[in-house]
């Protein structure tokens, strides 16, 4: 096979067939396999379906089942281990030792582990513990001691727990026993980060592809489900656990998905295949003459490749999270272009490209852009309105590109919470980038466009005034461009300075490149790259701006809006959500500890839930008995029994109930349901309460991280939000408690509002010394809601600026690195002045010890920070203590617990602090019970904890614990009653202030980035002027060695600024270009001398030549005349002839002297060497025995010659070939690309040339031939050379000569090979 | 006679092309009401054909969506136009349709009940969706499909 395609790929190779174009062939070839393939497949799974999805499904089964038998004994493995420790042995061996180690051993397992875990002594009595756990019923203890492992399954309302027990045998005898929890599912559907801990089910379902289900009831139970085959699960005692369940294949879904594997197949060898055909098209287009055409081509490819994607649905089909996700960010603009991050960033780099190519194409065809200085005025004139209006357009485009990305992402540009930029961000960030990049070159172009069309002046230069005149045409369009309604564009100062920004743009990269300063048009890249930041800063400020108004007065909307028919719903669905079979099928079975959880579960999946609404769930049995509920929200929380009861009827019932008047007022919604068996059996009735009101969103009431994952609240703001009600004009309430009570409405916003029409304004006012910028809304007859959002200050704009400048930054640095790659491959040395030398050298002087400053002082602070937190939790246990502490007399205190959860939440409330109190290791009372209710925190004092505390006497413990994805510190202090004995511990945990912690990260991310961006500026700037003001005068050096490089000797160098070495330097170089200048111009008068004396030589020669014959003949015409010669009138003729032919032999001489001696001014062109050749060869077609063979290869890049002179230096080369074989004979003429150039050769086959004779072949005055002035090829080397070429000579004698030219191509740096 | 007729005429056309004195306040109200439900039409018909295109020149700028296992929150129209694309490319519907309108409210709300194929699986969802009047036209302000 391999033979066959080597041999095939040679029969390619030998019928020219380009590659790109068998590429092509070969993925047309492929997808009509891969269609093949599927065909065959889809036909064969569909006559042994049964089969095949039995076999499927037994596969998946046997391997959750095995996974669930790993997971068994990886926990097994873990107590082994455990069993084995030294501090195992040490507290069973040593009897009353310290069992610190072994609380310290545990903490360490449970954090490694995810696990809880508990060590039992030999009476069965806990000795230390770690992490999630409960009682073990004494039955499995008893059975453990005696040997025998146990294993079942604990649920919880939130999850399954696989717990395991296992003797702790210390030389065969059972000392112990070690239990060991973890979650093997997760029964909430809450997407919180508390249960963010991946359960093996989830784990289990993503491996494998399908739904994989545990299910822990009791034995023998068989799901009836004919979608699942089940299975069911061991311990390793053969004790039943419970049963898996993998969802089996559908049939539909089954070819769905492996349409979708053929799919991905044919979309990839599609993309392939747009990508060659695009590549074996490009080549054609890029030597398109025409420069408009080229691109124009060029841009149809690229778009046309673009869309293809899109059709295809590549990468989005592939990819549907992360970047290609809409709810991050999309926009309908160009039929999906910018339908996710991931598709606008193809988009935007289809579009830089397209840029890159099209201005590439233009340079390297034409050099500049079309001339219209000969065209009329008027012509001129609209040219010019029509590139201003083009050029205020693509700005406009620009504008809503932006605005966009904000509008239309969920994306927070400035968010201070955050130090660093989300990828989100950064690709975001990138994106604005390369869209600012291109509208500033876009505009370079149309404004020198513009300008050219301005100026009187004809020719390519721009005169003053044409500069002038644009930058009147450019300021009134910028100001009438405000006048088109629904533009983006911000301020018409904004659009003035862009307008005044690129003329100078432009201006400045026309004297650049006029001055062929290749350094310095980079440096000027890279400033375009910046000026892309100061373009979009402004924008982005604006429309984030707008969009936080736009978001504050959605919200005013929802405050105002009856929601009736939107809480009646949220009711329904929380009703009926009960209605699944899962909930009924527990119901029916009755256990009390499994229905329980159920409440909560159901709120969990709810929208009440996702919306944020206080509410209360209630599951009630048969018989009127309450047997599950769940409550969240002070606002129901607070109420009695018959506020929120309703009859239990036997249908769906739901009222509406109004509570407290004025911002106090609250809608409750209540609805009721009974519950159904599958025989119509009543099996309970739910009920669920909502409250809706302005107060009742249980933001800020219970733990913020109990929500759901919505992010559309008002919490979702990176600022304060303060919401407020007035009545009359006074403050009824507000959720700011920096609002003063009873504060009157602002005196504008009181005038504006005796309007009686008027519904809104948006207001400035001043609240506790800060300013806000607040949006009143009128409602009802006398009221006034107000939200206030906190003015931004200039901390706002660094925090802006560092964190879009961070963004730029790494795009920055991956497309430096890009260039140094593409430089390295090109081998072109690296260039980098002496200033930049200098100013690197001194950044990282200056930076590196700056970062370790700060790297330190973030350390310090985050350690200040540390030790702050646990000053404030030391004095806040002390104080809650102190405030469950009774002094009946002085000095005597006794300790007096609250006793419900309610009292604890309004002690909490009164002195500002939450708080657990636990006794005898165990929970005893909560100011945030919800969390301990629903069994995701554990009521067990942390077994670390207790070791410090109990056992080691310590005063204040504080420890940083994890649920989920969430960590949190929490202080522990111990109760001591009048004897000092510990009868308690109190623990005041951070876990709800998360909103505090993140706005204090705010402040200081703000503070830190502020002082770090301000001295950052500070070096860099002291970095650049300092190295600028060392450079200069070597920069001036430089400049003048260039000069003097050039042949420009009258140079002066200024010793103005420069001291020390320097100086003497310049000294030394002045002397140096004078020394040179005095001995130039003697050498050139000495030169020039010896020129004239050679040519008066040559010249003397030269016409003594033809003299000598014409001497004689004229003498032979007067002899023969005197003699009175008969045949006078014949050797008349003779002689004339011949001096005739003598005088054409002198002016001959005459010419080529004088095309020696003459320097033409040179008309320099972009030139097609093959084309050079076919005209010079042209020439020669009356040489009928000469045979022309001309090879002109593939992909020779044009070169910059003057064509007259490039032509004339081969024919002189081909007319030597001709006149070295006598006139007949075969010249093969061959061009080539060679390294950065073109190979040009010259081979005849005629007498050749001596060897010791090649080297002088290219001296004036040398020839091997009898009638020639040995100029030709002098002129020859001469043009190459100037050209920057190289010429060269090989000849054997009686074979031939060759002469082989190299000439540089059109492109930059190209050297010519060594 | 001769003199009066172009006025009547006028008149007549003056009434015929003035919306406020032609259309009799009863009348207006019944036109919003079928103004809305040509929204919900609109809506049902974009969702049952899983085609969002139908209704998505309804959506308000800012719209609040919830899918179910997925997306939640406040989005633009063009966020909620991919969001619920690729709900329903995802989700094949099989039948939908409003059995509940509240149309006597400045938010009027439809909810009904959908199925669609998920994987091979038959879901069904409860989907509401509630209006506001915005710029002289009722758009939509939320869509939740649970």
């Amino acid at each position: 096979m391999a033979g066959y395609f080597s041999s095939l790929s040679a029969k390619v190779t030998r019928a020219r067939i380009p590659p790109a174009a068998a590429a092509v062939a070969a993925l047309f070839l492929l997808l009509g396999i891969s269609r093949a393939v599927h065909s065959g497949l889809v036909s064969s799974y569909e006559t042994r379906w049964d089969q095949v999805s039995e076999e499927q499904c037994r596969g998946h089964l046997s391997i959750a089942i095995a996974r669930f038998s790993q997971e068994q004994q990886s926990l097994r493995r873990l107590v082994d281990g455990l069993a084995a420790s030294p501090e195992v042995h040490a507290f069973f061996l040593n009897k009353g030792s310290d069992r610190t180690p072994l609380f310290d051993r545990l903490a360490q397992l449970s954090r490694e582990e995810g696990v809880g875990i508990d060590v039992y002594d030999g009476r069965g009595e806990l000795a230390a513990w770690e992490g999630p756990g409960g009682p073990v019923p004494s039955g499995d203890l008893a059975r453990a001691l005696e040997g025998r492992p146990f294993t079942y399954v604990v649920r919880t309302p939130v999850s399954s727990l696989l717990l395991i027990g296992i003797p702790i045998r210390i030389a065969d005898t059972v000392r112990g026993i070690g239990v060991v929890r973890r979650i093997i599912d997760s029964s909430a559907p809450l997407n919180n980060p508390l249960l963010r801990q991946e359960a093996v089910d989830e784990q289990l379902s993503r491996e494998i592809g399908t739904t994989v289900e545990f299910s822990f009831a009791g034995e023998g139970e068989t799901v009836n489900d004919s979608r699942y085959c089940s299975g069911p699960m061991y311990g390793p005692d053969s004790t039943f656990l419970g049963t898996v369940s993998v969802l089996r294949p559908a049939r539909v879904m089954f070819f769905d998905s492996l349409g979708n594997v053929f799919q991905r197949i044919d979309a990839v060898l599609s993309v392939l295949l747009l990508l060659f055909a695009g590549w074996s098209v490009a080549r054609p287009v890029a030597s398109v003459r025409s420069p408009a055409l080229g691109a124009l081509l060029i841009t149809a490819l690229i778009w046309s490749i673009r869309y293809a994607l899109l059709w295809l649905d590549v990468p989005s089909g592939f990819l549907s999270g992360g970047a290609f996700d809409p709810g991050m960010f999309a926009s309908k603009f160009g039929f999906g272009l910018a339908k996710s991050i991931g598709e606008l960033t193809i988009t935007t780099v289809a579009l830089s490209l397209n840029v890159a190519l099209a201005a590439r194409l233009w340079v390297r065809k034409s050099a500049s852009i079309p001339s219209a200085a000969r065209a009329p005025l008027p012509a001129r004139v609209v040219a010019a309105l029509a590139a201003t209006i083009l050029l205020f357009w693509i700005l406009r485009g620009y504008a809503a590109a932006i605005r966009s990305g904000v509008f239309d992402s969920g994306l927070t540009y400035f968010d201070a919470r955050v130090l660093l930029p989300s990828p989100g961000l950064v690709f975001m960030v990138f994106n604005f980038f390369l869209l600012g990049t291109c509208t500033i070159f876009a505009g370079i172009a149309l404004a020198l466009a513009i300008a050219r069309w301005c100026s009187p002046a004809e020719g390519d230069s721009v005169s003053s005034s044409g500069w002038i005149a644009a930058g009147v045409l450019l300021a009134f369009a910028g100001v009438a461009f405000g006048m088109v309604r629904g533009t983006p564009l911000t301020s018409t100062l904004y659009r003035l300075v862009f307008g005044f920004g690129v003329l100078m743009a432009a201006r400045g990269y026309q004297k650049l490149s006029a001055a062929g300063d290749i350094l310095e048009l980079r440096r000027y890249a890279l400033l375009i790259l910046a000026a892309a930041v100061v373009l979009l800063y402004p924008l982005l400020d604006d429309f984030v701006h707008e969009k936080d108004r736009g978001r504050v007065e959605v919200y005013a909307a929802d405050e105002l809006k009856p929601v009736d028919g939107w809480l009646k719903h949220v009711v329904e669905e929380g009703l009926h959500g009960f209605e699944s079979e899962g909930y009924r099928e527990r119901l029916s079975e009755g256990d009390a500890g499994d229905v329980a959880g159920i409440a909560f579960e159901r709120w969990s999946s709810s929208l009440a839930c996702s919306q944020g609404y206080d509410a209360m769930f209630t599951v009630i049995d048969p018989d009127g008995r309450e047997a599950s509920r769940f409550v969240i929200g002070s606002s129901i929380a607070g109420m009695t029994e018959a506020d929120t009861a309703l009859p239990l009827s036997s249908e769906t019932i739901v009222r509406v109930r109004n509570f407290g008047t004025g911002v106090n007022a609250l809608k409750v919604y209540a609805g009721s349901m009974p519950i159904l068996g599958s025989d119509s059996a009543l099996l309970g009735h739910v009920r669920v309460v909502v409250a809706a009101g302005q107060q009742a969103l249980f933001r800020g009431e219970t733990p913020a991280i109990l929500r759901g994952s919505s992010e559309a609240r008002m919490e979702s703001f990176y600022r304060r939000v303060t919401l407020s009600e007035y009545r009359d004009g006074i403050l009824l309430t507000s959720n700011n408690p920096l609002v003063p009570i009873a504060r009157p409405l602002p005196e504008p916003v009181s005038e504006a509002f005796t309007d009686s029409t008027r519904a809104s304004l948006w207001a400035s006012e001043e609240i506790d010394g800060d300013r806000y910028e607040t949006f009143f809304v009128r409602r009802g007859p006398t009221g006034i809601i107000s939200l206030g959002l906190k003015e931004l200050g200039a901390t706002w704009h660094i925090v802006g600026i560092v964190k879009l400048a961070a963004g730029w930054a790494i795009v920055a640095l991956l497309l430096i690195l890009w260039w140094r790659i593409v430089q390295w491959r090109r081998r072109v040395p690296f260039r980098m002045t002496f200033r930049d030398r200098l100013l690197i050298a001194l950044l990282v002087t200056a930076i590196v010890p700056l970062t370790f400053v700060a790297f330190y002082a973030r350390v310090y602070e985050g350690e200040q920070q540390m030790e702050t937190l646990e000053q404030q939790l030391d004095e806040e246990t002390q104080g809650v203590i102190y405030n469950i502490t009774e002094h009946p007399e002085q000095g005597v205190s006794v300790p007096a617990f609250p006793d419900t959860p309610l009292k604890a939440e309004e002690l909490a409330s009164d002195i500002g602090t939450d708080f657990n109190i636990y006794t005898d290791n165990r929970l005893r009372v909560s100011s945030r019970p919800t969390l301990y209710d629903v069994g995701i925190l554990d009521t067990r004092l942390s077994g670390n904890v207790y070791a410090k505390i109990v056992l080691g006497g310590k005063r204040f413990v504080i420890q940083t614990e994890k649920i989920g994805s969430v960590e949190y510190s929490v202080g522990y202090r111990p109760i001591l009653d009048a004897n000092q004995n510990i009868i308690g511990v109190v623990s005041v945990p951070t876990l709800f202030r998360s909103e505090e912690s993140e706005e204090q990260a705010a402040r200081r991310n703000a503070l830190l980035l502020g002082t770090y961006a301000a001295v950052l500026l500070l070096v860099v700037a002291i970095a650049a002027a300092f190295a600028g003001r060392i450079a200069a005068p070597v920069q001036k050096l430089t400049e003048a060695t260039r000069r003097v490089a050039k042949g420009e000797l009258d140079v002066h160098v200024s010793h103005e600024g420069a001291e020390g070495e320097i100086s003497e330097l310049i000294r030394a170089f002045d002397q140096m270009t004078h020394d040179l200048r005095r001995n130039r111009e003697d050498l050139v008068r000495y030169e020039r001398e010896l020129a004239w004396k050679e040519m008066a030589k040559q010249v003397a020669h030269e016409i003594k030549n033809p003299l000598t014959p014409m001497r004689l003949s004229i003498q032979h015409l007067r002899r023969t005349y005197l003699d009175g010669a008969a045949n006078f009138r014949e050797i008349l003729e003779s002689v004339t002839k011949t001096v005739i032919e003598q005088i054409d032999t002198l002016s001959r001489i005459a010419s080529e002297f004088s095309s020696f001696a003459r320097m033409p001014r040179r008309n320099l062109d972009r030139l097609e060497v093959g084309r050079v050749i076919e005209e010079a060869v042209r020439l020669f077609g009356q040489e009928t025995s000469v045979v022309f063979d001309i090879q002109i290869g593939d992909g020779i890049p044009p070169i910059v010659a003057d064509r007259e002179e490039l032509r004339r230096a081969l024919i002189n080369i081909i007319r030597n070939g001709i006149q070295a074989m006598d006139g007949a004979g075969s010249i093969l003429i061959r061009s080539s690309r060679d390294g950065g150039g073109v190979a040009l050769s010259v081979k005849d086959h005629g007498k050749g040339v001596p060897a010791d004779m090649i080297g002088k072949l290219f001296m004036p005055n040398f020839s091997t031939k009898t009638d020639g002035m040995g100029l030709g090829l002098a002129i020859v080397k001469k043009t190459i050379e100037d050209l920057h070429g190289t010429v060269m000579l090989e000849s054997e004698v009686g074979v031939g000569t060759t002469v082989m030219i190299w000439l540089p191509s059109a492109e930059p740096e190209r050297k010519a090979p060594a | 006679m001769r003199t009066t007729a172009p006025l009547t005429l006028l008149v007549v056309l003056a009434q015929a092309l003035s919306p406020g004195m032609s259309i009799p306040p009863g009348e207006s109200e019944q036109a919003g009401k079928t103004e809305i439900r040509d929204v919900f039409d609109d809506v049902q018909r974009g969702i049952s054909q899983g085609n969002v295109a139908i209704f998505s020149p309804h959506i308000h700028s800012q719209v609040r969506v919830t899918l179910h296992g997925g997306e939640t929150g406040l989005y633009s129209a063009n966020q909620a136009y991919y969001l619920l694309q690729n709900f329903l490319r995802d989700r094949k519907p099989v039948s939908f349709a409003f059995t509940t309108y509240g149309e006597s409210e400045s938010t009027p709300y439809g909810t009904g009940n959908a199925a669609f194929t998920f994987r091979g699986v038959r879901q069904h969802a409860q989907i509401y969706v509630a209006l506001a009047r915005e710029g002289g036209r009722w758009v939509i302000m939320l869509i939740n499909i649970y």
